[in-house]
């Protein structure tokens, strides 16, 4: 475990692709990575994400301009923008709630 | 000090090479390679053929790597073991003793069954020296003709045509990709590879490549009496683990080499990982073949923990995951999951392809009853398998948000009683309401819900 996930916990939301929050980090998914290094290849800042993807390691190289490219080219979608969440996996309670009722047992 | 021997030096080679030198420091590693390169990424090579990457790139481990973690790459192939004495025999002669021998073979592409199948001009999609040679042939060649069914197939035929090649792809059937598509599914990729001057033949089977007196491929000839001129064939019918070697040795092979939980065959100090390895599905409980990349690396890393370990509390089971396949075929992200196509047997994987919409059958509680639900719009859709209560497989074709969520329901074995209503209609809402009901589950599933609830914070 790498330290940030120890500084925040494993739990992390998805954003949108191509559009990172500001505190977003390139998370792989290495059961979806083959190696094919796509990735750092196309790292204008040469950080071998190959690396970090297939054992699994957030991105946390401190050159990262959070350009995008990497999760853009992998043709397997093994990288996302992650971020640290806190709270019952980022949903806030309303949402919850919300989706409670939806899929109630004795509803639809 | 013992001696460890990994023949192989792919994904599960490697990664167990890693595990083994995290655990044991000093100890002796060698790996066998039988290509003259560092490892490197197979599935990488179709991105080379389209020009995505240069060939150096898909090399994953450069050698410096080999000497920073003190292991002997000994380019070499591995003729013949001899479990008594312990020890790999070379083709140059030489052995390797081993303490601890881990089999990482993996798997080569199956020769193509015809007649003519050895002449020059067929190409495989196989080995980074087999690729170089494709590119080479490919700057030169004017018409190709593509066999096989699956994904590598499908990868040699965009190589080719990216480099120009006037491109003709042969399939058996009525539609692409069978096994695993339906009729809409198949049309999306036959759109997309017309798109990209592909020339597709359905009903169209080989009976002979067609060679000239030098021995070079001028053609192919089909089941039906028609000819197809063309100076490349490419071949993508599959691939066979590579196992020939280790026949006779007293290790007990079917399709793979069968091996335990522990990834250990019968044979005192003799692993075996990755495509070459024949382990226990769960998911179909018996023993199959496990040939992808990311399930390579998770075994081998396994294997390489348990030959290094000497408390047997410590051992690591491989437990094999859902088959998940995300793939890249002519812009067209496909991932497939689950049992789609292969169920328990050949009659229930005929339901899970043709039953298009749900029925009340699908919630009565018959385990192995499947059927399916599909929500599409455009090149867009999502096709969910169901047995019983449950998901048991899905294919997600073009936009992925729904891949990751829709693995995690079949992993979970989530009942999906509240989605019923929503499987039976199908439709263009499905994949809304499926994304909304997977975070639901997320939820229930945080370990701070059941206490969330308690203190009263949804009320």
């Amino acid at each position: 475990m790498n330290l940030l996930q120890r500084l925040f916990g494993p739990r992390l939301e998805p954003t949108s692709y191509g559009a990172p929050a500001p505190d977003a980090l390139v998370t792989p998914d290495p059961t979806r990575c083959v190696q094919c290094g796509i990735c750092g290849f196309n790292c204008p800042v040469g950080i071998p994400v190959r690396d970090y993807a297939c054992r699994g390691r957030i991105v946390d190289d401190l050159r990262c301009v959070q350009c995008g490219k990497c999760v853009e080219v992998c043709p397997r979608g093994t990288l996302r923008w992650t971020r640290p969440v806190s709270g019952l996996e980022g949903i806030n309670p309303a949402e919850a709630a919300l989706l409670l009722a939806e899929f109630a047992e004795d509803g639809s | 000090m013992t001696r460890y021997v990994i023949v192989g030096n792919g994904a599960a080679g490697v990664s167990a090479a890693e595990e083994i030198r995290s655990l044991d420091p000093t100890a002796a590693l060698t790996i066998i390679g039988g290509e003259r390169h560092p490892m490197y990424s197979r599935p990488g090579l179709a991105y080379v053929v389209i020009n995505e990457i240069p060939d150096r790139q898909v090399i994953a481990r450069q050698p410096e790597w080999y000497r920073e973690h003190a292991i002997e790459l000994v380019h070499a192939t591995a003729a013949r073991l001899d479990v008594e004495a312990r020890q790999v025999r070379l083709s140059d002669g030489r052995g390797l003793d081993y303490d601890s021998l881990l089999i990482a073979t993996g798997a080569r592409a199956v020769p193509l069954p015809y007649p003519g199948h050895d002449l020059d001009g067929v190409v495989y999609l196989d080995t980074l020296d087999g690729t170089r040679e494709l590119l080479r042939r490919a700057k030169r060649a004017r018409r190709a003709v593509v066999i096989g069914g699956g994904i590598t197939a499908f990868e040699l035929a965009e190589g080719l045509a990216h480099h120009k090649v006037e491109t003709h792809f042969l399939v058996r059937k009525d539609t692409l990709w069978s096994a695993v598509f339906n009729a809409q599914e198949s049309q999306v990729l036959a759109d997309r590879m017309a798109d990209h001057g592909v020339r597709l033949h359905f009903r169209s089977e080989v009976a002979e490549v067609l060679g000239d007196a030098r021995g070079r491929v001028t053609g192919v000839r089909l089941t039906s009496g028609e000819v197809l001129g063309c100076d490349l064939v490419g071949a993508g019918i599959g691939v066979r683990p590579q196992i020939e070697w280790v026949r006779g040795a007293g290790i007990e092979v079917d399709k793979g080499i069968l091996v335990d939980e522990f990834l250990q065959t019968p044979v005192p100090d003799v692993y075996a990982a990755g495509d070459c390895a024949q382990v226990w599905d769960r998911w179909t409980e018996r023993y199959t073949l496990d040939s992808l990349w990311p399930s390579a690396v998770a075994a081998g890393k396994i294997a390489g923990r348990n030959m290094a370990c000497d408390q047997p509390a410590l051992r690591a089971t491989y437990i094999k995951g859902i088959p998940f396949n995300a793939c890249l075929l002519f812009g067209l992200h496909v991932t497939a999951m689950g049992q789609l196509g292969g169920g328990r047997n050949a009659a229930e994987a005929d339901v899970v392809q043709h039953i298009s919409r749900g029925s009340s059958e699908i919630w009565a509680n018959t385990p192995h009853a499947y059927a399916s639900a599909w929500s599409g719009s455009g090149t867009n859709s999502i096709r969910l398998a169901l047995g019983g209560k449950r998901l048991m497989g899905a294919l997600v074709v073009g936009q992925q948000t729904l891949a990751d969520p829709l693995r995690d329901l079949i992993e979970w074995g989530t009942d999906l009683t509240p989605l019923r209503a929503d499987l039976e209609r199908g439709g263009p809402d499905l994949s809304d309401r499926v994304l909304r009901f997977w975070k639901l589950a997320r939820l229930r599933r945080s370990p701070d819900f059941a206490t969330s609830v308690h203190q009263g914070v949804w009320e």
